[in-house]
């Protein structure tokens, strides 16, 4: 009887300690938390012009919205050229793909797509959320590598939420003044391909 | 010989019958004069301003000594006329004596605190008023504009200023950031710039945009309330001048402008259309092209020198009048650091 009592103790500790194990590793590998860079570097005789960086926090991204309609997207925009990059809201354009659907399109102007969720925001909130009109010209050398500072500048794009069923594949962004659309894709499944 | 008349007048006076009755009043009007005199210096030597007599007569200053002088002038009076002398009670019977004199005593009192309180009404009411600071906003520069230079010169005209000062906000403008409604109403103004600005001066205080874009059918400048707009679209009418000389003497203005209509509003007949001009910084140049002459012999009248001084004080008087000159432009060192640092000529 005491031997049984015994066994099925240890039984039952150890259930309780693996299942306890198992709870606790409810979190994601550091790898996993990393956020995914989509990336596109333009470059010219081998040097950098610009160079578009969009970050996505894979949990974040998915649970995440702007009062429940938008996805925000923050994208790094680097002008390595010594002449300002002109940005215009309503030409330029940022698209969203998710694996093989449609593109996405981005909300550039929040000021006209919805001005009463625009309105409601308070103005310092406007004014990190505008879309810049220009991203200055790359600063003169002043290092000994003898390369110009890059004028670096963050813009938003919104996208509609409910369309934004799993992580994004890729993004193409569209500016007007320079003719250009660059794909910014993930710089692994880049590297590999 | 002065000396001589003084004497002659002092023993005239002196000898006099009714002498000792009004020597006070004489010794309070005469310390009046002393003290109008010295407000004078004072104003001339501290602020290095030499207002015309009328401008100073005509100021908060000179009107404060004379109030103060009339008023002390009229206490002596009223204490001087004593009807309840008659009937003086014995000393120490204080008592009996307010008693006695109750109602001679209520009414030197009424008389005096209604003196003192008019006084300090008048002189609180008389008290030039604390300018605001302005905010210098870059809206879109024309290409031939360098902004730190521009800046520069923003600080140079800080640096004679103790009571306020220019801030220049180096944020780019971006008139995305403002709501659809506010977007919408500016949209259809005559001068969506100067909405623009006026926009952001109600939230972050007055205003004065420069930018490079026309001004809808306004030549050079335009200003509402709290807002101004500056443009070099027209620097065509002021060449030889550079945009830098132009601008330093137009941001003056407009702060003068904006400070202005804050605090009792502008000049009467400030910028009629005429045809006819004096040169004056608060009148519309019949000709645009005579804006250069203006900037050149930039002056404020008289007029504009007592509304100045009695809205704002002395020193923001001299200070504008320093740097409308724009002498302190083309003073050595500002000169030397805006052609050696930021490789800007001046015109002169």
């Amino acid at each position: 009887m005491t031997r049984r009592f015994v066994v099925l103790s240890l039984l039952v500790g150890a259930a309780l300690v693996f299942a306890t194990n198992r709870l606790t590793r409810a979190s994601m590998s550091p790898e996993q938390g990393q956020p995914i860079p989509f990336e596109f570097v333009a470059t010219e005789n081998s040097r950098t012009q610009y160079r578009f960086l969009i970050e996505v926090e894979r949990v974040g991204f998915l649970m995440n919205s702007v009062r429940d309609k938008y996805k925000l997207v923050r994208m790094r925009v680097e002008n390595h050229t010594p002449t300002a990059l002109q940005l215009s809201a309503d030409k330029d354009r940022l698209e969203l793909f998710i694996k093989d659907s449609p593109a996405l399109p981005g909300l550039l102007n929040m000021q006209t797509a919805d001005g009463p969720l625009w309105d409601s925001l308070a103005t310092p909130m406007r004014q990190t959320l505008a879309y810049p009109a220009s991203v200055k010209a790359a600063r003169a050398a002043a290092t000994p590598t003898g390369l110009p500072t890059p004028e670096v500048l963050l813009l938003f794009g919104f996208f509609a939420a409910q369309p934004v069923t799993d992580l994004p594949a890729k993004f193409v962004y569209s500016v007007e003044s320079l003719g250009k659309q660059f794909t910014l894709v993930h710089r692994a499944a880049a590297a590999r391909d | 010989m002065l000396s001589k008349i003084w004497d002659i007048a002092f023993d005239t006076l002196t000898g006099w019958r009714y002498w000792a009755a009004v020597q006070p009043i004489v010794l309070i009007l005469l310390a009046g004069l002393a003290g109008q005199l010295l407000a004078f210096e004072y104003v001339r030597s501290q602020y290095g301003l030499t207002p015309s007599l009328g401008v100073f007569l005509g100021s908060y200053v000179s009107q404060r000594i004379f109030l103060v002088t009339t008023a002390v002038a009229g206490l002596w009076l009223l204490f001087r006329l004593q009807p309840g002398r008659a009937n003086r009670p014995a000393p120490g019977r204080i008592r009996t004596f307010i008693t006695t004199h109750r109602p001679a005593i209520l009414y030197r009192a009424t008389v005096t605190v209604i003196v003192l309180a008019l006084t300090a009404w008048v002189w609180v009411v008389s008290s030039p008023t604390q300018v605001s600071h302005i905010t210098v906003k870059f809206m879109g520069l024309s290409d031939d504009l360098r902004s730190d230079a521009l800046a520069y010169l923003v600080y140079e005209l800080n640096r004679p200023q103790h009571e306020w000062h220019f801030d220049v906000d180096f944020r780019p403008f971006n008139e995305l950031e403002l709501t659809s409604v506010e977007r919408q109403s500016c949209d259809q103004d005559p001068q969506p710039l100067l909405c623009y600005a006026e926009k952001m001066a109600a939230e972050s205080g007055p205003i004065i945009g420069i930018t490079g874009q026309p001004l809808n059918g306004t030549a050079f400048a335009t200003h509402r309330g709290m807002a101004s707009i500056i443009s070099t679209a027209d620097a065509a009418r002021y060449a030889p001048l550079s945009s830098y000389e132009y601008l330093a003497y137009k941001i003056i203005l407009q702060s003068m402008l904006i400070h202005l209509d804050a605090h009792g509003g502008l000049p009467a007949n400030s910028f009629v259309a005429t045809t006819s001009s004096m040169g004056g910084v608060f009148q519309t140049a019949p000709d645009p092209d005579t804006l250069k002459s203006t900037i050149l012999a930039a002056r404020l009248s008289p007029e504009e020198q007592g509304l100045l001084l009695n809205r704002f004080g002395p020193e923001y008087l001299a200070v504008c009048s320093n740097l409308l000159s724009l002498e302190w432009l083309y003073d050595g060192r500002v000169r030397t650091n805006l052609e050696k640092v930021f490789a800007v000529k001046l015109s002169k």
